[in-house]
């Protein structure tokens, strides 16, 4: 199971295992007002993995914590780049690259644009790579569900 | 981790029109109609968890509350579907019949979210609560004080499962001479889900726990001051053979207020003694007390070890 | 009439000269005067009173200035319709003393009686309160007035509107308006009486133990 933390999205929490994703929230800003008002929720939400590493610790054990600090987000060529370097406890384990296409227009060449950038690594040798552009729900779409599972995907190793 | 403070008390069924004019005038607030469904999961018991993490600890085995809105239109049948949707619906509920039905709670938590406009596995009982749902949007509109945020209650998602509240809560405080109960309530916010095996159970399979059993809840809220919430409860058992009303005869009152954070020890003793004058002000009318920690206890295997 | 008539012309002093005068007091309006001065005589105490209270050290409660202050208010209504009431006789009355008015020993007093113009303190409240307003009345044309005038009426409304339709949204006791059926229920003053054990229906939503009562008489009801 991983548990996906995006600060770049409202600081939802996807948790993935094998291929069904839950995405879930901490921010009381987020909670459906339904939910306060009925009493199902306090309006005062923890992060899923603070649950997990207390409440449910007897029968989950967090294996490893990655953490990327200090990334840039950059606007080129039609295209949203982020990166971001990847830390473990033991140290570096890579670089992280996330692009998504802007406007439906550029997404049209969004396939032509990787398959570019593809050919220069591949021209400047570099190999030791992965790239995922998978999807969890081909049919339905759950932008949020979907990148966790990519990043899931790329980081596999 | 949320503190939750409460008191509890009961009512008769007779009694509730004097109670919900008292408290009217108590509270200087309408009374609100709110619904909710709770589902109660347990440790799947086929995995041997042990009782102690890896760092030692002791973590015993807790149930989950998971726990949503639903909307009205499914919980009134065709005789209540021209009054307006406030209070007094609840007077309508005196028996065990309730309309919501085992499968559809059962399309809940398995399958696709129930849609309005889809008319799926279920059969006709399900057309006549569209009917209704027409109605009940009708009477809100007439009524004021049934005007809150139902509009958000009837919005169905079209994702795989849509947003619920996961609770689990610990026993509550121990100590003799309590005034309130006050008990510690871990909470996150499950939004949406996606994948192959998206539905709520799948996902809480996943998580290693297993279905128990659920209850639904339909009751009036007071807002009070100082954050105080006052509610009048009907809880039914919705099960496969037929629902039960759990509060058979009259009413649970609960009386809480959540502080947010545990170590807010003014805000706490402050919230206690919030508590404590509205328990002053109803004394002799209604009793609220400080029920039994016990009976509060979700954990799996409680009975002997109580710590 | 003969009040009146008292009260403007103090007792004494009375010259041979004018004695041979026998006013005729018939174009007195003693009815409008009288009816002004008693509506007067309260509203003046009525803020007096307000003065007071408004100067202790310790205000009265706010209900009691409101209930106060509601007096004052319809006791000046009451003195703006008495004078528009009289207002032809009051304004086609002119006043003058008579020649038995001992002129050199009151001459303040009848400065003070037959004064038109404001005394210089009231020009200054009046003045004071026109500046607050913010209109200068002396330039603008009748219209305009009427504008503002129109104005203040249209704010008023609204204010009254929105403070009814506020108050009939918190007005549950008039809303719920009970039928008699619910209304009988309403006069036992015997205590409710508890229809379960609360750890009962505690126990069943946090672990699920199904009250026993329930499945013996699973058809108990108590309509």
């Amino acid at each position: 199971m991983y548990s996906i933390t995006f600060h770049h999205h409202a600081r939802q929490t996807v948790l993935i295992k094998d291929k069904s994703a839950m995405v879930t929230t901490a921010a009381a800003a987020d909670i459906p007002p339904a939910l306060v008002f009925n009493g199902s929720s306090t309006g005062v939400p923890e992060s899923i993995d603070s649950i997990l590493s207390s409440k449910l610790s007897n029968i989950w054990l967090q294996r490893q914590l990655i953490k990327g600090d200090a990334g840039e987000t950059l606007l080129m060529d039609g295209l949203t780049v982020r990166l971001v370097n990847l830390f473990s406890s033991t140290g570096f384990k890579g670089l992280l690259i996330e692009l998504q296409a802007g406007t439906s227009n550029e997404a049209a060449n969004f396939e032509a644009k990787i398959a570019d950038i593809e050919a220069h690594l591949s021209e400047i040798q570099v190999k030791d790579y992965k790239t995922s552009s998978d999807s969890l729900t081909p049919d339905s779409d759950n932008y949020i569900c979907d990148l966790a599972y990519q990043y899931v995907r790329a980081l596999e190793f | 981790m949320v503190q939750q403070l409460s008191l509890f008390g009961s009512i008769n069924d007779d009694d509730y029109d004097l109670l919900i004019s008292t408290l009217t005038t108590i509270s200087g607030n309408p009374p609100l109609l709110y619904n909710s469904l709770c589902t109660i999961w347990k440790p799947n018991p086929s995995y041997d968890v042990e009782n102690v993490n890896s760092r030692n600890q002791l973590v015993e085995p807790n149930r989950i509350k998971l726990s949503k809105e639903l909307p009205f239109a499914y919980l009134i049948d065709e005789t209540m579907a021209d009054k307006p949707l406030n209070f007094k619906i609840l007077k309508s509920f005196t028996n065990d019949e309730i309309s919501l039905d085992y499968s559809m709670t059962k399309n809940i938590l398995h399958d696709e979210v129930p849609q309005t406009n889809s008319n799926n596995s279920t059969t006709v009982g399900k057309k006549d609560g569209e009917n209704v749902k027409s109605d009940v949007k009708e009477g809100e509109n007439k009524d004021d004080e049934a005007d809150v945020d139902m509009d958000a209650t009837s919005t169905v998602s079209n994702k795989s499962c849509s947003s619920w509240s996961l609770q689990i809560s610990d026993i509550p405080a121990a100590g003799n001479n309590r005034s309130v109960s006050m008990q510690t309530i871990a909470e996150t916010i499950i939004l949406s889900s996606a994948g192959e095996n998206s539905s709520i159970t799948s996902l809480m399979n996943e998580l290693g726990y297993v279905f128990e059993f659920q209850y639904l809840t339909i009751g009036v809220k007071f807002f009070m001051k100082h954050g105080l919430i006052l509610e009048l409860q009907k809880i039914w058992q919705i099960e496969e053979n037929g629902n039960s009303q759990i509060t058979n005869g009259g009413f649970l009152i609960k009386a809480y207020i959540n502080v947010s954070r545990g170590t807010d020890i003014d805000r706490i003793n402050y919230t206690e003694t919030v508590l404590m004058s509205l328990k002053k002000e109803l004394q002799g009318y209604i009793d609220l007390s400080v029920p039994d920690r016990q009976s509060m206890d979700s954990r799996v295997a409680h009975g002997n070890n109580v710590i | 009439m003969s009040q009146s008539n008292g009260s403007l012309v103090p007792e004494g002093n009375q010259g041979s000269l004018q004695e041979d005068v026998n006013p005729d007091f018939n174009g007195v309006p003693g009815q409008a005067l009288d009816a002004v001065r008693m509506r007067l005589a309260q509203l003046t105490h009525s803020l007096r009173r307000i003065r007071d209270e408004m100067s202790k050290a310790e205000l009265p409660q706010w209900y009691t200035l409101q209930s106060q202050l509601n007096v004052t208010l319809s006791q000046l209504v009451s003195v703006t319709s008495t004078l528009q009431h009289f207002q032809e006789s009051l304004d086609s009355t002119v006043v003058y003393p008579l020649p038995k008015f001992p002129t050199t020993s009151h001459e303040s007093l009848i400065t003070t009686l037959l004064r038109k113009k404001n005394i210089p303190e009231v020009d200054e409240w009046m003045k004071y309160a026109r500046e607050t307003s913010g209109i200068t009345t002396n330039l603008l044309k009748d219209e305009e007035i009427q504008k503002l005038l129109q104005q203040d009426k249209d704010i008023t409304n609204w204010a009254r509107n929105t403070f009814g339709n506020e108050f009939e949204k918190h007005d549950f006791k008039h809303e719920e308006a009970l039928n008699e059926e619910d209304a009988s229920l309403l006069v036992r003053d015997t205590k409710p009486s508890k229809p379960f054990n609360v750890d009962v229906i505690l126990k069943f939503t946090h672990a699920g133990e199904k009250p026993i009562s329930i499945d013996t008489t699973p058809k108990l009801t108590t309509g």
